[in-house]
């Protein structure tokens, strides 16, 4: 479960990274329609959503909050990381 | 008007940082290493093994002070959370101070035997380190961190403020270019892991608030007892009656409060007046049943194995405060989150070290002459590698230390402790008598040289190295000896992607940052 969490919170940070212009020509070599962009913001805030409701349906709101927020650390420094290694091919 | 303040943020944060930076770093890393305090004593004490077993290692440690220690003014018994294995009794004899215990420290194990363990301050040192440093008095040494954490608070507002683009550079990571890397890596490390930095900082501020803002005391309490008494459950001790009685089963008593907690283990017994007609027996909940790290504290009638009235039952305050201490040490947590805890912590550390980096490297350009920096530039680069390498450089030879000291040697435990400064102080006089270039390779390359050199004494001096670890299946040895490894390699990879640069361009690699384990 926790790993499920983990991974919604990858999701979702990747989401929000495609949904920026700057790693959209980075990593993909173009830009993205506004609308596709703005569909990959959307998807990443309902990942994130839904790492929250994982990790507190899991562990209960006091417990689950604490878990969510180190992984929200992990997978965004995972996310941010894997963007920068992408670029540099 | 907004760029003034951005400006005179930036500023505050610049020499701020400065200042408290390698303070902060040795805190932050000991800190970091202090969410696995059992694991590393357990890695430490390698004669203790076996399964834990909570209320044969109290009887154990009952039995053996009932032998040996008749007539002391208090009994104690440190029983085993749930990541260790044996517990630790002690005891007080009358007039001695409460230093004085580890004279008579004793390590049960789970069949209730006393082990001939080597004598080791295990994860402790590198935890108490973190808040009480060594060779201070423990109250300067909280000040100080005290201060530093204040202005970390300080730091971690003044950043916000400084930082031009949260959002726009929440993932941006530029490899390569200079300084520029290098605020990426800091901005990186500072952003994504802020909820844990604010909190960390925060709470660690509450965890010695009495002590940092002790006014709210006297404005609430005729007399500082009574403070201890509902927030602590600090009742007076007992007098002594000078009738004898013998004790009620202490194993009935750990039933009952077990009972009473729905299941939440003891873990901390304390026996004062053992023997005598008035004795008091107090169990104190593991501080790990719960979020709230302060468990309650049952009070028994020794003589009668009676329940004492019950604590009251403590404020909202009290109960805040609890929490945030909890929060901050994490003893509550399972393995995944005090993975996630560790992993934090070492992002925090990586936040210190590159804002450190950070600071020579925009200095770096603006030099008149790079090859003979002034003064004070100097003297923060080099207190930078010192710190950077020679920190975690001892911390290893602790590890190493606690391996290859004899077991009977007089004053063991404060060698192991003056190994770390040795091997700290060496690599901090080796790097101020080198080049920097020289002195950033050759201290990480120490560094992940004695990380290696660990699990490799650790396998010629015990029967528990890795391959047998591996085998036998014993997660926390084998895990020790992995994380030593994984610290090794990249302190290594640090000193070789160093090492590959052009010496032109004097910079530290992305796995520098990452190193700091």
């Amino acid at each position: 479960m926790i790993v499920l969490c983990l991974l919604a919170a990858a999701v979702g940070f990747t989401g929000l990274c495609f949904g920026m212009p700057r790693h959209q020509r980075d990593v993909l070599g173009r830009v993205l329609s506004p609308f596709r962009t703005r569909l990959y913001k959307t998807l990443g805030w309902i990942a994130l959503a839904l790492s929250f409701g994982l990790a507190v349906a899991r562990d209960g709101a006091a417990l689950g909050s604490v878990y969510w927020v180190g992984a929200l650390t992990l997978a965004a420094l995972v996310v941010a990381l894997s963007t920068t290694w992408l670029s540099r091919r | 008007m907004k760029e003034g303040l951005r400006q005179s943020m930036a500023w505050l944060h610049t020499w701020l940082g400065l200042l408290f930076g390698w303070l902060l770093l040795a805190v932050f890393v000991t800190g970091t290493t202090a969410y696995f305090q059992d694991e590393i004593t357990r890695w430490m004490q390698p004669e203790i093994a076996g399964e834990r077993n909570l209320d044969a290692s109290a009887e154990g440690a009952l039995a053996y002070m009932k032998a040996h220690a008749q007539g002391a003014e208090s009994w104690t018994i440190q029983l085993p959370g749930r990541r260790s294995v044996a517990a630790m009794g002690y005891w007080k004899e009358k007039g001695e101070t409460y230093r004085q215990w580890r004279d008579h420290a004793f390590m049960v194990d789970g069949r209730g035997r006393k082990v001939d363990a080597r004598d080791t301050t295990g994860g402790w040192l590198l935890y108490r380190l973190h808040f009480d440093l060594h060779y201070v008095p423990v109250l300067w040494g909280r000040w100080a961190v005290g201060l530093a954490a204040m202005f970390m608070l300080v730091a971690i507002v003044s950043g916000v403020i400084t930082h031009k683009k949260i959002f726009a550079d929440f993932f941006t990571m530029r490899l390569g270019k200079g300084q520029r890397s290098w605020l990426d890596a800091h901005n990186l490390t500072a952003v994504l892991a802020l909820p844990f930095h604010f909190m960390i900082t925060y709470t660690g501020l509450v965890t010695l608030m009495s002590q940092y803002m002790p006014w709210g005391i006297p404005a609430a309490y005729e007399r500082p007892a009574d403070y201890y008494r509902d927030h602590l459950g600090a009742d007076a001790p007992p007098t002594r009656s000078g009738e004898a009685a013998p004790m009620a089963s202490l194993s009935a008593m750990i039933r009952q409060a077990r009972e009473h907690w729905h299941g939440a283990e003891p873990g901390f017994i304390a026996i004062a007046l053992p023997g005598d007609a008035n004795s008091v027996v107090k169990i104190t909940q593991e501080t790990g049943a719960a979020m709230g790290t302060r468990g309650e504290t049952l009070s028994f009638d020794a003589a009668t194995g009676i329940m004492r009235r019950l604590p009251p039952v403590k404020g909202g305050a009290s109960q805040t405060e609890s929490v945030m201490v909890g929060l901050h040490a994490g003893r509550f947590a399972p393995p995944a989150l005090r993975w996630l805890y560790f992993f934090s912590g070492i992002v925090g550390s990586a936040m210190v070290a590159t804002g450190l980096v950070l600071w020579t490297a925009k200095r770096r350009q603006q030099l008149p002459d790079p090859s003979r920096p002034y003064f004070g530039f100097r003297l923060v680069e080099k207190l930078n590698i010192a710190t950077i390498a020679g920190l975690p450089f001892g911390i290893a030879v602790y590890f190493i230390a606690n391996r290859l000291l004899p077991t009977g040697m007089a004053a063991r435990v404060a060698w192991e402790a003056h190994w770390l400064f040795i091997g700290w102080g060496s690599v901090m006089l080796y790097v101020f008598l080198r080049p920097p270039r020289r002195a950033w390779i050759e201290s990480l390359g120490i560094a992940g040289a004695a990380f290696f050199a660990v699990p490799l004494v650790d396998a010629a001096t015990t029967d528990r190295g890795l391959l047998r670890s591996l085998i036998a299946g014993d997660l926390v040895f084998a895990s020790f000896d992995v994380c030593m490894l994984v610290t090794a390699s990249l302190f290594v990879c640090a000193a070789w992607t160093i090492h590959r640069r052009p010496v032109a361009t004097i910079r530290v690699g992305r796995s520098a940052k990452a190193s700091i384990a």
